[in-house]
């Protein structure tokens, strides 16, 4: 999981500019970027990064870094 | 008519009028329509056009990537996922999807609920309209707003029906309203974030609905996302359909 979260972490940075560590519950009311599409980048590059897909409805449902990593934690099965 | 078509038809042409009266792009590509701003900003989109195939994604996804045509698509589901495959391997992702529903006017509940000290009115003047584009903007455009100036030639169009439900002068939640061959489209239902769950947005939504039933419409239809589907099924509206949302990944 910590693995996970320094990689999404590295991704965040990227797409946003944010310095990680983050808070789980850091979400688009903390980063002005962090637009609608720029939701759908986020989570391409995520997937991407960890050679998975998401459904649609999960991708919209992920609201939050904490969610995001759990997410991607269930899906890849660590 | 079948229901669906009255609901595609109705979107559409919402989108070709607002293009229209903003004095917008238009065109064909790959034998598919578009409408709006092909170089960003609301609206731009490609609508419909059926199942594309191969030949007809490429020419789209570079015409997207070059700025040419809108990097947004609205094409109807036909449930089968072909079309969404061969998108994403041009790198045109399913961002989203709408709900098409659908009222016939003949079945709505005339009993408007009412909102406590509200009032609920047509939209009047500019300054009323820059609180509604503000509200709207707030609410639903969350990557992007709406032009100030396409809406004021809007407001002035005999087809585009604002309302505004107010208390003690603010502006609590706004709705729009496109009648087309008298079918009455609803757009930008949209309700103060924190001024949700006291029955504003059903209160407003009654009474555009009611308005226009009074008004000669023989149908209401509407496009709605995930939010918004519990406040239209109370409102007496059924699911027909579905509309995905493609992006060109990342071209703004």
């Amino acid at each position: 999981m910590d693995d996970i979260r320094k990689r999404i972490g590295e991704v965040f940075a990227e797409t946003f500019r944010v310095t990680p560590p983050l808070q789980d519950t850091l979400s688009s009311g903390d980063i002005h970027a962090w637009d609608s599409l720029n939701h759908i980048v986020l989570i391409n590059k995520i997937e991407e990064t960890f050679g998975i897909s998401f459904e649609l409805d999960e991708m919209l449902t992920m609201q939050t870094f904490g969610e995001i990593c759990n997410a991607v934690t269930k899906k890849t099965g660590r | 008519m079948n229901e669906a078509a009255h609901i595609t038809i109705n979107l559409f042409t919402f989108y070709a009028e607002v293009s229209r009266l903003g004095q917008l792009g238009s065109g064909t590509i790959g034998g598919v329509p578009w409408i709006g701003r092909p170089s960003g900003g609301w609206p731009g989109y490609l609508l419909g056009g059926g199942a594309p195939d191969a030949g007809q994604v490429n020419q789209i996804a570079a015409g997207m990537a070059k700025g040419s045509v809108p990097a947004f698509w609205i094409l109807e589901s036909d449930g089968s996922g072909t079309t969404e495959k061969l998108l994403s391997s041009n790198g045109i992702r399913m961002i989203n999807y709408w709900t098409g529903m659908y009222l016939e006017a003949r079945d709505v509940q005339m009993n408007v609920q009412t909102a406590p000290e509200c009032e609920i009115r047509k939209i009047s003047g500019e300054n009323e309209l820059d609180l509604w584009l503000g509200l709207v903007n707030r609410v639903i455009m969350t990557s992007g707003s709406l032009d100030p100036a396409l809406f004021r030639k809007l407001l002035l169009s005999e087809n585009f029906h604002f309302y505004g439900l107010w208390k003690n002068d603010e502006l609590l939640s706004a709705t729009l309203i496109f009648v087309h061959n008298r079918t009455a489209g609803i757009y930008f239902v949209a309700t103060d974030e924190i001024q949700r769950g006291r029955g504003y947005g059903a209160a407003i939504l009654g009474y555009a609905i009611k308005d226009m039933k009074e008004a000669g419409a023989e149908r209401l239809v509407l496009h709605a996302t995930r939010q918004g589907l519990k406040l239209y099924h109370r409102a007496g509206f059924r699911e027909v359909n579905r509309y995905d949302i493609y992006w060109l990944l990342g071209k703004r």
